[in-house]
């Protein structure tokens, strides 16, 4: 509830303290354990060049099941996808 | 003689019927008035209260705190569950010399959030939640913090999670991770 937040489509983990190797121990750990497809965003404008799990759109569904009966009603909104990019 | 005491006792009856009759009526008033208070007393005192703990922060919400000394048995697994999840956020695990307390800290806006903790682990605190301004960069934030006493039961957890003082991620979490930790 912390550091995660819904993204266009998938759900983003804000991992910015941890290196690249703990990122990836940590989506291996949800791929084995919950089934979740994950992949690793590092953010190359920033300068200490966060990596960000990032859980694909498909698991959405099967993350959103797991997670919500835990989420308090004021996080209900990290739960909400963005949907997809209007155009300006 | 004996009709003229008769005519007052008469007259004293119904002077005093009519002071009767004038007092149920003022009972009744009161009565109704009463009633009618203690019917908009529990909305009243709801609102005020919900109003006041939203204003003031460091209400006494706890009632049972401050175990002498806990061991790392007595948590309940959901807490655990909880603490792995938090410690990969935002939680601060600290150890002092020997033992270790956590502390909970965000923006005031999600002071909802940090109650909603702090109901959870208020057995393992003496303090309330509080509010303090810090100055970063020349702008003020608020934030809302609370920490636990210090324990050797969350010694366990400072091991887990930090690495030359630097947050890492145990490279068992793989067994460590629930879905309500990943909920944290």
């Amino acid at each position: 509830m912390d550091d995660g937040n819904a993204d266009r489509s998938g759900f983003i983990i804000n991992t910015n303290s941890f290196t690249l190797e703990q990122v990836e121990l940590l989506a291996k750990a949800l791929k084995n354990k919950f089934d979740l497809n994950c992949s690793i965003h590092t953010r190359n404008d920033k300068v200490i060049r966060p990596h960000l799990l990032y859980i694909r759109a498909d698991s959405w569904e099967k993350f959103k099941s797991l997670v919500e009966p835990h989420v308090i009603p004021h996080f209900t909104y990290k739960l909400t996808l963005r949907g997809p990019q209007k155009k300006k | 003689m004996s009709l003229y005491t008769n005519l007052s006792k008469v007259l004293c009856d119904k002077h005093l019927f009519f002071l009767g009759a004038k007092l149920a009526l003022f009972g009744w008033a009161v009565l109704i008035t009463a009633v009618l208070l203690l019917l908009s007393l529990p909305v009243l005192a709801g609102r005020f209260i919900r109003y006041s703990a939203h204003r003031v922060v460091s209400i006494a919400i706890s009632l049972h705190k401050e175990p002498k000394s806990i061991t790392f048995d007595d948590i309940p697994s959901e807490l655990k569950d909880i603490i792995i999840g938090l410690a990969l956020g935002d939680l601060y695990i600290r150890k002092r010399n020997k033992n270790t307390c956590l502390c909970f800290k965000q923006g005031v806006v999600h002071q909802e959030y940090i109650l909603h903790l702090y109901t959870l682990f208020q057995e393992y605190c003496k303090m309330s939640p509080r509010i303090k301004d810090a100055v970063v960069q020349g702008k003020t934030h608020q934030s809302i913090y609370f920490d636990t006493l210090t324990y050797a039961a969350f010694n366990y957890y400072h091991e887990l999670f930090y690495k030359d003082n630097k947050k890492i991620v145990p490279l068992n979490i793989q067994d460590l991770l629930t879905p309500i930790g990943l909920a944290y």
